[in-house]
């Protein structure tokens, strides 16, 4: 009876084994650079600790941060779980973000429609945005990761000549770059009055739920997990691995698209060129949805744990004099540790499915498969 | 005796306390929450201001430098900064605009509020901006002498700027209309300006500066902070002229570099702890130019701090610049800038 209970909590905690492993090693060489900066790591962990945690005002800064890194982190892991490795969240939020600001405003009508308008274009464009990268991956075997990643830079430069030269808030010195402010009334309220946190975190909340769901109790669900694990097998079980992919892909675009929505509504309440790159959302939410292994609840823990990070390196900033950079230093070897999980993963099955595991499969007429890994 | 010692025991100590007291009620915290410094002048200056006075003792006070690694992190610094019971908020940057001014709104009585290089459009906070195209002007008028003097009056005329679009419009208004005054047949379309969209690129900047004089500029403006080092490097190997920015970039190494577009940030930040410390912060908008000495040209509204390069730039050249500062002071030039869309309709 022992045995078997002590075999169930193993088998609960082993996915969370890792991750930890790989925060832990991560603090670990956070704190060599603290110490080469003549700092102890004890002193500069607890002042980060309680900068990102330590009372009710830091907190709520953390979850406000976090938001958009928890809604980013389930869009990559719908789409990563189903094999289509995309990292195009941050042209995708950049999208949904600019169509939500630019509408809201300048539409014509009350302000009800405005709003309603915007969040649905906003969601669309975003959707549309993604969905253009899985056509490009259906008609010309385009690299998705290549196509998502260079959609970024269009997405931030495109919208940058439209705020520019069409929609600029001219009203202040015009010196930068950004929309008008969106009337207060479709602001996304507070949930505590005074403090950050908005009902974005809420709407967050929500979809970690639904994705839930979507991945573990729907048919479409069910099929685009078992394309993750081997698309070939799904296309000889009768599962359209192509529906799958422009589903998961334009799905993940929307749920990137409601992150650009959410800091138009709650924290911006314009769109600024620029802040959603220089902060590095989509990127932290696409680290969140790695170190959990794709699981909405771990997302969520990470993403709140990652923002942490970020907020409390801030705190650090006004009460040392240690570099800025610590935080980012951190971050990167999570990253670094997390892909090396990945690595030693793709590797086990490989082995598991070739006994030559260092040559990548090929199809009888010498042609490499598009589908898997990064090349898809 | 001992009635004595133990009475003047407690006054010492009495004394000591109060001393101590007083002093750490009347130390002010100040945070300068701003961008990586690094080795940005625009934000050196800023910084070594504060410890200058600190060092000095004018005032009573302390200060931390607080800067933002992503555009997020000014909202939370802000915030953070007026929780933690800062007694002034000195922010220096386009990106504390708006959480400075939400946060200005909510806690008007918990902190003073100042702005550098914005307007922040509260009634708590006063904002400080500049006139760079006073000082592009003069920047324009040495570019026109000294390209006609290398026999092309009509340009081109380079510039290798940080951004593009209004917000960094004033420094190309400035130097296109110091051209313009020089040599009045020079147009619109004999300029050519690149962007780095960056403030550290100096490769970037530097391949684009050899472009610009491999199309003939003998005169390439460089506007692009620390990635500027990138066009002094070109100047240097294709021997053009070119300007530095905000601090006094002229070097023995590189003659190539004549004169600097400067930006006192300094003089500014001293203003601002000068009125904290005496009235109190006066919110509203101050514009800072020629006048104020807070923008100009090196040579020609202060000495420099290497030798001037006499042989391209004159005594004449300076002449002619000086005359127009002092034209500009006087309200003689008036130099409102345009929107950028309406300048170049009409060349």
């Amino acid at each position: 009876m022992k045995t078997s209970w002590s075999k169930k909590l193993g088998s609960i905690l082993a996915p969370f084994g890792q991750p930890f492993l790989a925060i832990f090693l991560a603090l670990l060489v956070g704190a060599v650079a603290i110490m080469i900066s003549g700092e102890n790591p004890f002193k500069i962990y607890r002042i980060m600790f309680n900068g990102a945690f330590g009372s009710e005002y830091y907190l709520l800064t953390t979850l406000t941060r976090a938001t958009p890194i928890i809604v980013t982190g389930l869009a990559a892991a719908l789409c990563w779980s189903s094999n289509y490795m995309g990292i195009g969240g941050e042209g995708q939020m950049i999208v949904g973000g600019f169509i939500c600001a630019v509408v809201s405003y300048h539409f014509p009508g009350p302000v009800w429609f405005k709003l309603l308008s915007g969040i649905v274009l906003a969601i669309a464009g975003s959707g549309l945005y993604s969905l253009f990268s899985a056509w490009l991956l259906d008609k010309f075997k385009m690299s998705l990761a290549i196509s998502t990643l260079m959609l970024n830079y269009s997405a931030a430069f495109i919208t940058m000549h439209f705020v520019q030269n069409v929609f600029l808030d001219k009203t202040v010195d015009a010196k930068l770059v950004q929309t008008h402010l969106i009337a207060e009334s479709i602001r996304l309220p507070k949930i505590i009055e005074g403090q950050r946190l908005h009902w974005g975190f809420i709407i967050a909340v929500v979809l970690v739920i639904l994705t839930w769901i979507l991945m573990n109790r729907t048919t479409f669900g069910y099929e685009s997990r078992m394309n993750g694990y081997n698309s070939h097998f799904c296309d000889y079980g009768g599962i359209n691995s192509k529906k799958i992919m422009y589903g998961m892909l334009m799905l993940s675009g929307m749920v990137c698209g409601i992150a650009g929505i959410i800091e138009v509504l709650g924290v911006n309440f314009r769109y600024v060129h620029n802040t959603y790159v220089s902060a590095s959302f989509a990127w932290i939410g696409l680290n969140a949805a790695l170190i959990s292994g794709y699981n909405p609840i771990g997302i969520l823990i990470t993403s709140i744990f990652l923002a942490g990070i970020s907020t409390g390196g801030s705190a650090l900033a006004r009460s040392t004099t240690v570099p800025l950079e610590i935080s980012s230093i951190i971050q990167g070897f999570i990253t670094l540790f997390i892909s090396a999980k990945i690595v030693i993963q793709f590797r086990k099955r490989q082995v598991k499915t070739d006994p030559r595991p260092l040559e990548p499969p090929q199809h009888s007429n010498g042609e490499i498969p598009a589908e898997g890994g990064l090349t898809s | 005796m001992k009635k004595m010692v133990f009475i003047l025991s407690l006054v010492l100590m009495l004394t000591v306390l109060m001393t101590g007291l007083v002093s750490a009620q009347d130390v002010k915290r100040v945070a300068v929450i701003l961008d990586p410094v690094g080795v940005n002048p625009f934000l050196t200056q800023v910084v070594e201001k504060l410890a200058e006075i600190k060092e000095s003792g004018k005032y009573p006070l302390e200060f931390s430098v607080i800067e933002c690694a992503d555009n997020a992190a000014w909202a939370e610094n802000i915030r953070a900064s007026v929780e933690e019971g800062f007694d002034l908020l000195l922010v220096v940057g386009w990106q504390g605009a708006d959480p400075l001014n939400e946060v200005a709104a909510q806690f008007p009585d918990r902190a003073q509020y100042a702005l550098i290089d914005t307007v922040c459009d509260n009634p708590n906070v006063k904002s400080y901006i500049f006139k760079p195209q006073e000082a592009a002007y003069l920047i324009g008028i040495i570019a026109g002498e000294v390209s006609k003097n290398a026999g092309k009056p009509q340009g081109p005329y380079g510039g290798v700027h940080a951004n593009p679009g209004q917000g960094s419009f004033e420094w190309r208004y400035g130097y296109m209309e110091g051209i313009k005054s020089v040599n009045p047949e020079v147009t619109n379309e004999d300029f050519i300006f690149n962007y780095t969209k960056s403030y550290t690129d100096a490769p970037l900047a530097k391949e684009l500066a050899l472009q610009q004089a491999a199309q003939g500029c003998v005169f390439i403006n460089a506007a692009s902070a620390v990635a500027d080092f990138g066009t002094f490097e070109a100047a240097l190997e294709k021997k053009f002229y070119t300007s530095g920015q905000d601090f006094d970039r002229t070097s023995p190494d590189n003659p190539y570099v004549i004169t600097t577009q400067v930006k006192y940030t300094g003089i500014v930040t001293d203003m601002i702890i000068d009125e904290f410390f005496t009235t109190g912060i006066q919110p509203r908008v101050v514009s800072l130019g020629l006048k104020e000495g807070v923008v100009g040209a090196t040579y020609v509204t202060d000495e420099g701090v290497n030798p001037r390069n006499t042989e391209v730039l004159t005594d004449e050249i300076i002449a002619e610049a000086r005359a127009a500062a002092d034209k500009i002071i006087s309200g003689e030039i008036v130099l409102d800038v345009p929107l950028e869309e309406d300048y170049y309709k009409n060349p």
